[in-house]
């Protein structure tokens, strides 16, 4: 039973294993196939697309450069 | 191997490189496990874990080919979007020195050390050493399984990455048998920006193609795609150890 919780843990961890990262991106994600039933011909959905992942790749990426960064004591 | 386009070169590629950083990893454990436990249960533990990997890449296969295409597409670019995005970001952390590396010494040695703690096999087979190395090599293998399947979602592409993912197996346990220690001088961070860029790239032009975006160019927009990301995380570890080295240098003396 372990090596299956085990396994399951490793699984979704793959997908999940970064925070906040996951919950922005299928946001993201969901936003542009929301769009792109409601407007019929939105122009430039693939540059919103690689454009919101990129943007949201690079805001985690440096909030937690800057988390990680050791504090000023006191 | 000749490839006739993009569309197969690319898939290749990418499992080749994904699943050699998931062997080595896979490997070191193996490797721990024979060394200490003995190589017969390392073994079989082994073959265990890739029986079952097999079973599961048949299973998923024909499974995915019988599935609405546009559906596939959305569903594999969200998770490949996920898994690259991950290894992406995780990457140009540790490239930036915010984390630290893997390493297949440390690794090698704390499993060696965790093992000679454990108690002998009384006869026969080891079931602590068969474990060990069964649970290392269908961990490490389930994420092989993932990247052959998604990056080779249309049936062109699915023998490609196939073939990459065995090639890769192939070198890393010829290396393994070889030398008899970890694989430590692979350059494994470097080997998964790499994976990170690709995969992603990959999830975003399956998410697209599966929202009807008519990429310029086709399947060669991939690439473009890639080298967006390539760029972007090339600036991102400059900008992260900016901010490290700032931080540093503001709480000194």
């Amino acid at each position: 039973m372990s090596v299956l919780w085990t396994l399951a843990k490793e699984i979704i961890g793959m997908f999940l294993a970064d925070g906040r990262l996951p919950v922005w991106l299928i946001a993201w994600i969901a936003i542009i196939a929301i769009l792109t039933h409601a407007v019929a011909e939105l122009p430039m959905r693939g540059a919103l697309l690689l454009g919101g992942v990129m943007a949201i790749l690079a805001t985690n990426v440096l909030s937690s450069a800057r988390a990680a960064s050791p504090r000023r004591p006191g | 191997m000749t490839f006739n386009n993009l569309s197969t070169a690319t898939p290749f590629l990418a499992a080749f490189l994904g699943s050699f950083v998931e062997c080595v990893e896979a490997m070191t454990i193996v490797l721990a496990v024979g060394t200490v436990r003995g190589w017969r249960s390392a073994l079989a533990g082994l073959g265990a874990g890739l029986l079952v990997l097999a079973l599961l890449a048949i299973a998923l296969g024909p499974a995915i080919a019988r599935a609405p295409v546009a559906l596939i597409q959305v569903l594999v670019g969200v998770l490949l979007v996920l898994f690259g995005m991950a290894w992406l970001r995780k990457a140009i952390l540790r490239a930036a020195g915010v984390i630290a590396l893997h390493d297949e010494e440390k690794a090698f040695a704390a499993e060696t050390g965790l093992l000679r703690g454990l108690p002998p096999a009384l006869t026969g087979l080891d079931a602590i050493a068969v474990a060990t190395s069964f649970k290392a090599v269908l961990l490490e293998g389930i994420e092989v399984v993932f990247i052959v399947v998604a990056v080779g979602v249309r049936q062109q592409g699915l023998s490609a990455a196939a073939s990459g993912a065995a090639l890769a197996a192939a070198i890393v346990v010829a290396l393994a048998l070889v030398l008899r220690r970890p694989l430590s001088l692979v350059p494994e961070n470097v080997l998964k920006f790499g994976v990170g860029v690709l995969i992603s790239a990959f999830g975003i032009y399956w998410l697209g193609e599966g929202f009807e975006i008519a990429w310029p160019g086709g399947d060669l927009f991939i690439l473009a795609i890639a080298a967006l990301l390539l760029a972007l995380g090339l600036v991102l570890v400059t900008l992260a150890k900016r901010s490290l080295a700032a931080a540093v240098a503001g709480i000194s003396p």
